[in-house]
C-alpha cells in the first residue's frame, strides 16, 4: 500500500520526542538521568498493550522486529528480542520499543487498521504497520528510528552525561588522541583471524576510538554500542578532525 | 467456567489497570515476559497452580476465582475432598444447585460452628 509520509525534519522529530518525555515527566516524575523508561512510557503513559510473539512465524519472515495495531492500541515485539530470555538483546529490545512509540506519536493518524475483525485480542486482523529490518530506509521507518534515538538518548540528558564523564562539554576529536594508547587498538597476543585483519585494515582509523568512547555511555542509557556511537557522531560530540567538515 | 482465553484477558486487564509493565510483572511472578505475554493473549494455557496463586496475589484478585477461570481446583480443596470422598462428593452435589446467597449463608453458619 503506497503511503505518502509527510517530511519531518530532524529537529521537529527531536522536539516531538522531548514533548513526550516532558508529558511523561509531568505525570510520573521528570526524567533527569538515563536510562529512559521506555517501557513505562509505552505501557503506563501511552497505555498501549505490549506483548512478545513469534513474529517470524506470524508474518512468515525472520526480518520482523515489531508490529503495531493502532486501533487496538497494541504493540508486539519479536520474542527473539526478549531481554530476559535472550541475554544481550536489551539494547535492541529498547530501541524497538522506542521505535514503535515513534510510529504511535508520529504516524498514528496516517495509519489505520486494515481490518478490525474478531474479538479483542484477535490478531488475525492485519496490523497497522509491520516493522522489518530490511525496510529501515523507508521514510516512515527512518522517522521512527530517528524518534527512537531522540527518545532513548535525549540530547540534553546525553550532554549532561558527556560533561560528567568527559569533564568538558566539548567534542572529542580523534586527531587529538590518535597517538594515545587509549585510541590505539591494542596488539593482539593471540592469533587474529584473516577475516578480522582484513576487516580492520578497511575500517576507518577512528572506529576503534569512537567505539571505545561510546562504550562509556551505552550501558548507562541501555542502548547498543552502535546506537550510542551513531548518536554521539550525529550530535557532533565525536569528530575525526578539529575543523568542521562535511565528512565527520 | 474454565476459559483459558478469558483467564489471560482478566489478568492482562488487571495488570494494565494497576499500571504494572509486562516485564516487571513477569519478574514478580518469576515468568519470562514472552511466556507471560502468551498466557495473557491466550496463546498458551494458564500456568501451574503455584504461578496462578502468585499472579492472583500480586494482582489482588481472588485466587479461587482465578483458578476457576483456569479450569483448576485449588490443591487444598482437592485434598479435602479426597479425605472423605463419598461424603464430600454428596455434599458438593447437593450444594451445587444452591443459589449464591444460600451458599454464603450456609458458609457463615459453618464457619461459626467450627469456631465453637
Amino acid at each position: 500500500m503506497a503511503r505518502t509520509i509527510p517530511y519531518l525534519s530532524k529537529p521537529s522529530i527531536a522536539s516531538r520526542a522531548d514533548a513526550l518525555l516532558d508529558a511523561f515527566g509531568a505525570v510520573h516524575g521528570k526524567v533527569t538521568a538515563p536510562p529512559i523508561p521506555v517501557e513505562d512510557i509505552l505501557e503506563c503513559h501511552l497505555k498501549l498493550s505490549l506483548g512478545f510473539d513469534d513474529l517470524s512465524l506470524r508474518f512468515g519472515s525472520s526480518d520482523v522486529l515489531g508490529a503495531i495495531w493502532i486501533g487496538r492500541r497494541e504493540v508486539l515485539i519479536d520474542q527473539r528480542l526478549d531481554p530476559v530470555e535472550h541475554v544481550g538483546t536489551e539494547g535492541r529490545y529498547r530501541f524497538t520499543i522506542a521505535h514503535e512509540i515513534g510510529h504511535w506519536e508520529l504516524h498514528r493518524d496516517l495509519l489505520t487498521d486494515v481490518r478490525q475483525l474478531g474479538f479483542p485480542g484477535d490478531l488475525a486482523a492485519s496490523p497497522s504497520l509491520v516493522c522489518r529490518r530490511s525496510e529501515a530506509k523507508k521514510p516512515i521507518e527512518w522517522q521512527a528510528d530517528r524518534f527512537a534515538a531522540d527518545l532513548l538518548m535525549p540530547a540534553g540528558v546525553l550532554r549532561q552525561a558527556w560533561l560528567a564523564t568527559v569533564g568538558t562539554p566539548d567534542p572529542l576529536v580523534y586527531d587529538d588522541h590518535k597517538n594515545t594508547t587509549f585510541a590505539r587498538r591494542p596488539y593482539s597476543r593471540g592469533m587474529t583471524s584473516i577475516g578480522t585483519v582484513m576487516r580492520r585494515s578497511t575500517e576507518e582509523e577512528h572506529s576503534y576510538f569512537f567505539e571505545k568512547v561510546a562504550r562509556e555511555f551505552a550501558p548507562k542509557f541501555q542502548v547498543s554500542n552502535q546506537a550510542m556511537r551513531i548518536r554521539l557522531e550525529d550530535m557532533g560530540l565525536l569528530r575525526t578532525h578539529r575543523e568542521a567538515s562535511l565528512f565527520i | 467456567m474454565s476459559h483459558p482465553k478469558r483467564f489471560g484477558e482478566v489478568i492482562r486487564a488487571r495488570r494494565e489497570e494497576m499500571q504494572i509493565t509486562l516485564r516487571k510483572f513477569a519478574a514478580t511472578v518469576e515468568m519470562s515476559p514472552t511466556y507471560l505475554s502468551k498466557v495473557e493473549r491466550g496463546e498458551f494455557p494458564p500456568p501451574a497452580e503455584k504461578k496462578i496463586l502468585a499472579i492472583a496475589k500480586n494482582l489482588d484478585l481472588d485466587s479461587d476465582e482465578l483458578l476457576g477461570l483456569a479450569g483448576r481446583v485449588a490443591s487444598d480443596v482437592s485434598q479435602i475432598i479426597q479425605k472423605q470422598p463419598t461424603e464430600m462428593a454428596s455434599f458438593l452435589r447437593a450444594a451445587g444447585d444452591l443459589p449464591k446467597g444460600e451458599l454464603e449463608r450456609m458458609l457463615r453458619q459453618m464457619q461459626k460452628r467450627s469456631k465453637e
